[in-house]
């Protein structure tokens, strides 16, 4: 079937299966790979992107279910290369090792800060409750989205 | 990618998915936030040869009818936790609070969905019977309601015909005041025991149901004037109900808990 999103502001057509899931097409069928695939079952969290405004776990969607969606993924993150305050923030604080799951959790923390200025510890923890990291022990993940929450005063 | 081979349909209708289910033919597997659905099938434990997915079926949305909560078959737990409440949604949202997976699942999961699933060790299921809701079901060109307290059947099992599906949740206007507790063993577990109360204004019990416990969700008997935990912790432990066992806990073990839960699912909702 013919599958036409609009990926990071860029309309797009592919022809996709309709068995293959979303995040299977994401990387296959429009050569984005930077969501990684990690369970299929939606435990883990690292296939997580944003379709029409809200994240998914791109795992569990058939691609063709998303027709004429608006879709972001961790490519349509930062601007022209630049990256956000939270991914700098990931950087400074360590908060990732291996890097796998580090685009779902940077979609869970980008949700997160959006809906809530000042999170805290526990909010913090709540919000990635989806997304699993077996390299830090999440500490580090928690200080890094607490540093970006605090370096960023318009959310203030 | 799936493997084996489906037939994908995307109705735009409620009466043309109405029309389309009683018309297939072969095991079908609905999509409503495919959760578990694409899942199974990605594991092969699924094998549908025909796909319906309701997305484009009109069955999204929460909306207010006569002062009831109408949750459409499509709407997620996100919605329920978007939607203006009353009292009596309370419990509801708490539920909605409390299910795992992240924002990601409250933005994809279904309450509908859940419900047709049946799990019983899930929310969803004793969830409605606590707040008494209706089921609306569709099959072809007729239309039912039924309780939810008689929707569920044996475990993974509804009382849903084939052909027939579910086409919203009402949850009926109410100003008494609810609670849920959920008793789950991490973070990412699934509910080993779970307890929906309402109350009215004097604190008195007028519905108390148990998830988890059971293959369906178990409606627990309390006195009438029953207005103080203990007469809730003696409610449970006088029901007798068939125990369920999964590979979270033993039946035992939940039977155990339950009045404990639904001790905490009484105070919720009469704080």
């Amino acid at each position: 079937m013919e599958l036409r999103l609009t990926v990071n502001g860029e309309e797009r057509t592919a022809e996709v299966d309709p068995r293959a899931l979303l995040i299977e097409a994401v990387r296959d069928d429009f050569g984005l790979t930077g969501s990684h695939i990690g369970c299929l079952t939606g435990d883990c969290g690292a296939c997580t992107m944003e379709v029409n405004g809200r994240i998914v776990k791109s795992c569990l969607e058939l691609a063709v279910s998303a027709q004429g969606a608006d879709i972001v993924t961790i490519e349509g993150i930062a601007d022209n290369g630049q990256l956000t305050p939270l991914q700098e923030a990931f950087w400074s604080e360590y908060g990732f090792q291996c890097g796998y799951c580090l685009p779902g959790m940077l979609f869970a923390a980008r949700d997160l800060l959006a809906h809530n200025a000042a999170p805290t510890e526990h909010d913090i923890r709540y919000a990635i409750n989806g997304n699993l990291c077996r390299c830090t022990g999440y500490h580090r993940i928690v200080q890094a989205i607490a540093a970006a929450a605090e370096a960023t005063p318009e959310h203030a | 990618m799936i493997k084996g081979s489906f037939e994908y349909h995307a109705p735009v209708s409620l009466d043309e998915t109405a029309e389309l289910i009683s018309s297939l033919e072969g095991e079908t597997s609905m999509i409503s936030g495919g959760t578990w659905v694409v899942p199974e099938m990605t594991h092969g434990v699924r094998r549908p040869k025909h796909v319906v997915d309701l997305r484009r079926a009109g069955l999204g949305g929460v909306t207010r009818a006569n002062g009831s909560l109408v949750i459409g078959t499509t709407a997620t737990y996100a919605d329920v936790l978007d939607a203006d409440g009353d009292a009596q949604v309370e419990a509801l949202k708490a539920m909605a609070v409390g299910v795992t997976g992240g924002a990601q699942i409250h933005n994809q999961g279904t309450l509908g969905g859940s419900a047709c699933y049946a799990n019983p060790g899930s929310d969803v299921p004793g969830a409605l019977v606590g707040l008494d809701a209706t089921m609306r079901l569709a099959r072809g060109e007729a239309r039912r309601d039924l309780p939810a307290a008689d929707f569920f059947g044996e475990a993974f099992r509804t009382v849903l015909e084939p052909g027939e599906l579910l086409t919203a949740i009402v949850v009926p206007a109410s100003s008494a005041r609810s609670g849920y507790y959920k008793f789950k063993l991490s973070e990412s577990s699934w509910p080993i025991a779970t307890a929906c109360c309402v109350v009215d204004g004097d604190r008195s019990v007028m519905r108390l149901a148990l998830g988890g416990v059971s293959p369906r969700p178990v409606l627990v008997e309390v006195a009438v004037g029953a207005a103080d935990p203990d007469a809730v912790s003696e409610a449970v432990r006088s029901t007798e109900f068939e125990q369920w066992t999964d590979a979270l806990a033993a039946g035992s073990y939940r039977k155990k808990i339950a009045h404990v839960v639904a001790r905490r699912a009484y105070l919720a909702a009469a704080r």
